[in-house]
């Protein structure tokens, strides 16, 4: 050991992993202790099967207790679905015939309570698993998750979870249930480390809603943490550093003190209008599943809603919405923005979205399956209703019909037949609605960014949905975690669909917005303004920095960087042009993080 | 002995909540009863013995139920079921 490592000590470690959620914390690590448990056939004297009846009896009563403080943390977090479940693993953990036939085994076989419970759970498991529905199979977790309650009171082990946190920690576990995180909203939880899970993970998403700096994925690394380290998590760049130096503590203290600052100036410009330094105008909207949404929209100044995802609907209703139900929420979301503009995009079912499980058809390629339009078409009778619904939501303020994932020319024909006869039938029984209500489609497959230019004398507008225009280009499935680095949206065969898009939108003079995970993408902004895109469509905590970037920008520069993009060989080499380009617009400013 | 078919009508089959209620409601009475489904015979009493039962929607059970209030069981079980446990 030499002088200078107590002193500045080059002790510090640092783990790189996946940014998971923004924001930079310091604080002392909480390791979530999960014990793997194993089950061991044990014969008990004939003196200590009493006290073993005993000891099953007060691990059912401690695992309930847990429940009930989980029900008490999350109460009024939650929806009713949610509380039902809670009480049905109340019940499950109480179950008193299961219980019974535990201590008789105990009894009569004399065997130990762990091997007796493991092994009646095991049954519930093993005919659950072999179900034909998936949403069935699914409680096996569940089941799973109240063995091991269970199981490691009788072993007298603690399964922690995030509320068992007393004072303000940045937890780790190996892995975390999307239940798990969502209980850390208002805990004492800074922020999160997990050996498992990517960036587009239940566990990211929720972290990001909540607001939990989150770094992910660090996998073996997992070992190096220890219980009681102090350590800095960096959300923005991935990465933690465990015990970190005083230089480093102060370099850090500076940056979270700018990261702060900086996201509260963002919200300076929240009622000034998107427009480039050189007077070029952008529309900032933002892309919303629930009602609530509006308003936080509204209060970081969205222009409007790009994107309604009305499916959503579908999945809180769970159920159908029948035409009056979609009105309602229509009509509210419509009236909450009006005079702004809402863009509702019609039902996106199928693919990984499906409420009723059990009537999922099976599919070998749910994404090349029957899913979006192609539902609406097939079942006219469900789309018109929808439609209906949207038209007499229009009297209220500022609508616009988008149909997802349309492929070709026939297709966009047969919808815009079904949107006039549903017009037709309005106007005969003297429903009032906009009779100018634009109609537009989204650009996400490549045959229809193909054939942009022939589609485009058909409707009112585009908006290209680049998640899936990346899946379907790429031929890389979004939803696959061994995928996570193939697919990329800034690759240059997407770029040059979305700039063949936005160019035939122009020929045509129709509106092109840009409405995937890009839109909210920094690096994003200038290069698609520069293509063209006449708004942007982004989640809303994404849009004061795309506001802020765009006023930063010239529109002639943004048009010259969108075309050396175009030039471009591979991904690292549109992204390093793009983070170049980000770095000149904030020098001076403050260096980017 | 009393015993009757009934069909599951949740969408989600008999998940989490409706079990738990069929449970809860099968516990107020003093008969024993079960329930069948293909050759599985569960207590309807248990929870994790409904669950155990992975009855999807449409498919059919036959409860039975022994003991002094034998018939009030099973006409409150079935009504549950017809009546989908109060969802949609």
């Amino acid at each position: 050991m030499n002088n200078n490592s107590e002193i500045n000590s080059g002790s510090e470690t640092v783990i790189l992993g996946i940014a998971g959620a923004p924001g930079i914390v310091v604080g002392r690590l909480f390791v979530l202790r999960r014990d793997k448990i194993i089950i061991k056939r044990e014969i008990i004297p004939q003196a200590e099967i009493e006290s073993e009846i005993q000891k099953f009896r007060d691990a059912v009563n401690e695992s309930v207790a847990e429940i009930a403080k989980i029900k008490r943390n999350i109460s009024g977090k939650i929806d009713d679905e949610a509380a039902g479940i809670l009480e049905a693993h109340v019940m499950s953990v109480n179950d008193v015939e299961l219980h019974k036939e535990v201590e008789s085994i105990i009894r009569k076989d004399r065997l130990n309570a762990e091997f007796a419970y493991n092994g009646l759970i095991s049954k519930v498991i093993a005919s659950l698993e072999a179900s034909d529905s998936d949403y069935l199979r699914q409680r096996v977790f569940d089941i799973k998750g109240i063995r091991s309650r269970v199981l490691s009171n009788l072993r007298g082990m603690k399964q922690q979870s995030p509320i068992d946190v007393e004072v303000p920690s940045i937890i780790a576990a190996k892995s975390l249930s999307a239940g798990e995180v969502a209980q850390m909203a208002g805990s004492k939880v800074l922020g999160l480390i997990t050996a498992a899970g990517g960036a587009t993970s239940h566990t990211a998403l929720l972290a990001k809603s909540l607001n939990i700096p989150a770094v992910l994925g660090i996998e073996e690394k997992y070992s190096l943490l220890k219980d009681g380290m102090d350590l800095i998590l960096d959300g923005n760049q991935g990465k933690i550093i465990l015990s970190p130096t005083r230089v480093t503590n102060e370099l850090y203290r500076d940056r979270r003190r700018k990261f702060k600052r900086e996201h509260e100036q963002l919200l300076v410009a929240r009622d000034e209008p998107a427009l480039t330094l050189d007077g070029h105008r952008v529309e900032l909207l933002a892309n919303i599943e629930l009602i609530s949404e509006v308003d936080k929209a509204l209060a970081v100044g969205a222009e409007g809603i790009g994107l309604y995802r009305s499916e959503f609907m579908y999945f809180t209703h769970g159920c159908l919405p029948s035409e009056e139900q979609q009105y309602r929420v229509y009509s509210a979301i419509v009236k909450k923005m009006a005079p702004n503009p809402v863009t509702i995009r019609t039902f996106d079912l199928g693919g990984d979205k499906f409420i009723d499980e059990t009537s999922r058809p099976y599919e070998q390629n749910p994404f090349l399956g029957w899913r979006a339009i192609r539902i609406s078409l097939a079942l006219p009778e469900y789309f018109k209703s929808q439609l209906r619904a949207i038209l007499k939501a229009t009297v209220h303020g500022n609508v616009s019909i988008m149909i997802p994932m349309v492929c070709d020319l026939s297709e966009v024909k047969i919808a815009l037949r079904i949107f006039r006869d549903v017009q037709e039938e309005l106007s005969h029984q003297g429903i009032p609605f906009d009779a100018l209500t634009k109609f537009g489609v989204m650009i996400e497959v490549p045959s229809a960014a193909l054939s942009a230019d022939v589609i485009a004398s058909h409707v009112d507008f585009f908006s290209i949905g680049t998640n899936d225009l990346t899946q379907y280009t790429l031929a890389v499935d979004r939803g696959n975690e061994m995928l996570k680095d193939l697919f990329q949206s800034f690759h240059p065969a997407v770029l040059k669909l979305t700039s063949m898009t936005v160019d035939a939108a122009k020929r045509a003079c129709i509106p092109v917005s840009v409405c995937g995970e890009l839109a909210g993408d920094p690096l994003a902004a200038a290069l698609l303004i520069g293509f063209g895109a006449t708004s942007l469509s982004a989640p809303y905590a994404s849009l004061p920095l795309i506001k802020n970037i765009i006023r930063k920008v010239n529109y002639e520069e943004a048009k010259h960087l969108s075309e050396q993009a175009l030039k471009m060989e591979s991904t690292s080499e549109v992204r390093n042009l793009l983070a170049n380009f980000l770095t000149e617009i904030f020098e001076g400013m403050s260096s980017p993080i | 002995m009393q015993e009757r078919k009934v069909q599951v009508l949740n969408r989600l089959g008999l998940h989490a909540r409706p079990a738990a209620m069929l449970v809860s409601t099968a516990t107020k009475f003093s008969s024993e009863i079960l329930a069948l489904k293909d050759s599985i015979e569960v207590n309807c009493k248990s929870i994790m013995g409904v669950m155990m039962l992975a009855a999807e929607k449409g498919s059919w059970l036959t409860l039975r139920a022994v003991g002094e209030d034998e018939n009030q069981a099973i006409e409150t079980l079935s009504k549950l079921f017809v009546e989908r446990f109060g969802e949609q």
